[in-house]
């Protein structure tokens, strides 16, 4: 057992024992000393009794007293006209007013994205029954009001009728103004007797009094308490009634009607079990109060004490009890009022319903709008709702939380709601104008897939790039799954008429910084290499720096696409030499090496320089030195006969591998007489070693090849001197060197070389001279 | 040759700048010239070659590049790129003229710059042609005049140098 139910307990038991002791201790004793003491006590204890009960019943008599003029028809009727709530109810309903028009733009949202509970038919009539009814709010409030107020003017009417008011029949009902203000009068006092007697009925009363007291001063709150509540109810009726439009905000209405009731009909409840109290204790009289003339008699019969106990339990039993009945009826009311406005609600809901189901042309135009409804209900409206926004953010959610969702979850949502926006797009066969006005009509995944298809048809123009841009950086960066799907539809259309020219393509590529932007760059880089639109080594440069960390894959595909830009960078066969050989830039060795690659490819190594050169780029790649000399052995046999004599030669003389060597005549020579140069030259068509390199034709070892070639020509095949009729017919060498001569053309590095050769031939003996010694 | 002009009607020099630039016809060429009869070779590098096929060309009209194709066709049928059967056929063609004008530029073609070869020519042509000669044969021995057989698919007009021995 708890320390406080001991201790009631105790109280309990003490409580009992001094009831018992009150009523069946002997009332008279023989013993003088005792009678001294025991008056003495009795006055005392009798005029304390009489002063604290007197002054509680007082107290109890002006509560009454107020509450009674709190409660008069009259006083409720000035409170409920005054004038400040009707002039703030004005200003309400007025402000609210106002509030229609948004709760008819809500609606008509709600209808688009097919949300149930906004549909215009289950809000339509709410809504014009709140417009029409705003206007009566304070006028409904009022007669609510009256009504609980005319409940209780007629219960105080009956209570009137009973023949006292309120103050009166309580004050005398239970004694309180004169029933202890004399001493060892009462029925109490007479049973018990003497001081004991008194003090019982001292705390009795005193219970009783507190009870009473407290039942009444509450009953006065209220009522006190009632008038501003009811004003505040009144003055904020307007809201209430516009509450009822809405069905998220119809809970402001019930409550409403709630307080409304509660406040109303809570003073007529009270009043009603006032009454019963007042009932009782106005009839304690007509019972009366005879003189016990037996112990059994005093305490059971007509006006002993236990009936006058039984009187003010009653009493306070009607008091507290009414108190507390008058609160559970007005909210038992306020409840009942709301069930009776659900079934109203439900009543006008079901109307409603009948009468669009009846209405064929309601239903045409439903049927139209679905689509549009269903349409709307996914994709939300103007960037506002929908169940695929919804879908998006819900993923993003997830992945930012990480509630077992995979890393990307968010874009791959995204991607999936584009790429089915994307199809579905694709299935209405837009012409270009048609996919312009989507484009500039929607927005956020419509916009995103009417962009991407856009791109895809190669329709994008200028004014677009902006969008583009936007695009890539929504959609998280050109890294993203759907960034990358964006980008790889620029690609299939081939950025096409994106820009004016190259220059501006090339302008765009440079406008494009940030690494969101990385992939649009490769992807527009890529593309203009592959439609060979890239004219400068800086670019060519940039974009193989873009795919430095990319797949081998990916990196080979940007470099071949790139190789074929280089004839646009480096025009002329000399800049491409001038660019393969320049070894200053070390952020050009990966260019130069593309260069060697694809000069390789077009025979344009066609001198031991270009070879030196080339091969230093492929240093770390042998297969692919060999194939460069397998290539060259076939197109360029004179320069891969020059690399292997080089290369053998420097064994002995290794300066001579650099193309810088400076050869001495003797080395000069030595080339020309190795057998890897005499066959070669021998070997190759005029027309072969006319195009060789200049670099080649200003080596003397070449030149004496090539008169060698020619000597050796001679001899086999010599010439016919002109006889009669007949001109001279050329000999072998003579008719190698014109072939040399059609094949070197204006070339003027060559032509001296050629002359010398041709001054060489001695016509009249039809003979090559030795050439002169170099100077 | 001086000039540009008359580089057209040398049967060589015409295609001097081809041969230079293609060593292999050139060498071709040459080692047919190689073994070619002296007679054939004072047709093909004559000196006077130019000046006859020049005089052809006026008398019979022909533009410069007409002139150009006839001294080409001249050198062909002279190494024996094609049977002298179809010169007319191949003057027809190449210059674009009709039948009878290429008979008769073909027949001018024969007695003013071949007559000195025509025997060189035959065996030429019999050694590299002795099907062609042996199906002609009939129709050769048709009309013939001054000792020398017109050819009937030339409608006579083309000299059979085969008969003349």
């Amino acid at each position: 057992m708890s320390k406080t139910n001991l201790r009631k307990n105790v109280l309990k038991i003490v409580l009992i024992s001094l009831v018992l002791f009150a009523f069946f201790v002997p009332q008279h004793t023989n013993a003088d000393l005792i009678d001294i003491s025991s008056s003495v006590f009795d006055t005392g204890v009798a005029w304390a009794n009489a002063r604290v009960l007197e002054g509680m019943g007082n107290i109890i008599s002006w509560s009454a007293l107020m509450l009674e003029q709190f409660i008069k028809p009259d006083v409720q009727e000035y409170i409920l006209n005054y004038s400040v709530v009707e002039e703030s109810w004005t200003i309400i309903r007025n402000f609210v007013n106002m509030f229609f028009i948004l709760f008819l733009i809500i609606i008509a949202f709600g209808t688009i994205f097919g949300i149930e509970k906004y549909y215009w038919r289950n809000t339509i009539m709410p809504f014009l029954a709140a417009a029409l009814l705003v206007n009566f709010s304070l006028a409904i409030g009022k007669f609510v009001i009256q009504i609980g107020n005319s409940l209780a003017a007629m219960v105080l009417v009956w209570i009137q009728q009973s023949g006292a008011n309120i103050s009166t029949n309580l004050g005398s009902g239970l004694g309180l103004g004169s029933y202890f203000k004399d001493p060892g009068i009462g029925a109490l006092a007479s049973i018990a007797g003497g001081g004991a007697q008194t003090l019982v009925t001292l705390v009795f009363s005193a219970v009783f009094l507190t009870i009473t007291l407290f039942a009444l001063l509450s009953a006065l709150i209220f009522a006190i308490a009632r008038i501003p509540v009811l004003w505040a109810i009144l003055i904020l009726s307007p809201i209430a009634f516009v509450s009822y439009a809405l069905p998220s905000l119809q809970h402001i209405w019930k409550k409403w009607w709630s307080y409304l009731i509660s406040w109303s009909f809570f003073l007529p409840t009270y009043l009603f079990f006032l009454m019963f109290s007042i009932f009782f204790i106005s009839q304690k009289g007509k019972v009366g109060t005879p003189q016990p003339t037996g112990i059994a008699e005093a305490l059971v019969g007509p006006g002993s004490a236990v009936g006058d106990l039984l009187f003010f339990i009653l009493t306070i039993l009607f008091l507290v009890g009414g108190l507390l009945a008058s609160f559970k009826v007005g909210s038992l009311a306020g409840s009942g009022v709301n069930k009776t406005f659900s079934a109203i609600q439900g009543g006008i809901k079901r109307g409603t319903r009948r009468i669009t189901g009846y209405d064929t042309a309601a239903a045409g135009v439903r049927e139209g709008l679905q689509g549009r409804i269903d349409e709307i209900s996914e994709k939300g409206l103007a960037g506002i709702g929908g169940a695929q926004r919804a879908r998006i953010s819900q993923a993003k959610w997830a992945e930012s939380f990480g509630f077992g969702t995979k890393r990307g979850a968010a874009d791959e949502a995204r991607q999936k709601e584009i790429e089915k926006e994307f199809s579905k797009l694709k299935t209405l066969n837009l012409d270009k104008t048609g996919l312009e006005q989507r484009l500039s009509s929607t927005k956020g995944i419509d916009k995103m897939a009417a962009l991407r298809l856009k791109a895809e048809q190669g329709w994008l123009n200028t004014k677009d790039l902006d969008q583009i841009k936007e695009a890539i950086q929504s959609l998280g960066g050109g890294k993203t799954i759907a960034g990358v799907s964006f980008i790889n539809s620029l690609k299939k259309g081939g950025f096409k008429d994106i820009t004016k020219s190259t220059v501006e393509k090339e302008a765009l590529f440079n406008s494009l910084s940030g690494p969101e932007f990385i992939e649009l760059q490769k992807a527009l880089g890529s593309d203009m290499a592959k439609k060979k639109e890239i004219i400068k080594p800086e670019m060519a440069k940039k974009v193989i720096g873009l795919y430095e960390n990319d797949s081998a894959e990916a990196k080979k595909e940007i470099m071949d696409a790139i190789k074929n830009n280089l004839g646009n960078i480096y025009a002329d066969k000399g800049a491409r030499e001038k660019f393969l050989v320049d070894t200053t830039d070390a952020s050009n060795t990966e260019l130069r090496r593309l260069l060697a690659e694809k000069m390789v490819e077009d025979d344009e190594i066609d001198s031991y320089k270009k070879y030196h050169a080339a091969q230093e780029l492929f240093s770390g790649d042998p297969q692919k030195i060999t194939d460069m000399r397998n290539k060259i052995a076939k197109e360029n046999p004179i320069v891969a006969a020059e690399v292997e004599t080089r290369s053998n030669m420097s064994a002995t003389k290794p300066g001579i591998i650099n193309p810088d060597y400076v050869l001495e005549e003797a080395d000069q020579k030595a080339i020309a007489d190795t057998d890897t140069i005499k066959k070669a030259v021998g070997k190759a068509s005029a027309k072969q070693l006319g195009q060789s390199n200049k670099d080649t034709w200003k080596e003397d070892w070449f030149k004496i090849a090539l008169w060698k070639k020619a000597d050796s020509l001679q001899k086999v095949d010599p010439h016919k001197s002109a006889a009669g009729k007949r001109r001279r017919i050329p000999g072998g060498g003579e008719r190698f060197l014109q072939s040399l001569k059609k094949s070197v053309g204006e070339n003027t590095d060559k032509i001296p070389v050629l002359n010398e050769l041709l001054q060489s031939f001695d016509e009249s003996t039809g003979a090559f001279n030795p050439l002169p010694p170099t100077p | 040759m001086s000039n540009e002009i008359n580089k057209i009607y040398d049967p060589v020099e015409i295609d001097a700048d081809f041969f230079a630039e293609n060593e292999d016809e050139q060498e071709r060429f040459y080692s047919i010239v190689k073994t070619l009869p002296d007679l054939v070779l004072d047709v093909l590098f004559g000196l006077d070659t130019p000046k006859i096929l020049e005089g052809i060309a006026r008398n019979f009209g022909l533009q410069p590049e007409q002139s150009a194709i006839l001294s080409r066709l001249v050198r062909k049928v002279l190494i024996g790129d094609f049977y002298i059967g179809d010169f007319p056929s191949k003057i027809s063609s190449g210059l674009d003229v009709d039948q009878d004008k290429a008979r008769e530029i073909a027949k001018a073609t024969a007695s003013d710059l071949f007559i000195d070869a025509v025997a060189d020519i035959k065996r030429i042509h019999l050694q590299k042609f002795p099907n062609a000669s042996l199906e002609k044969q009939p129709e050769d021995t048709k009309g013939q005049q001054h000792g020398v057989k017109n050819l009937s698919e030339t409608g006579g007009n083309i000299i059979d140098l085969r008969s003349r021995n």
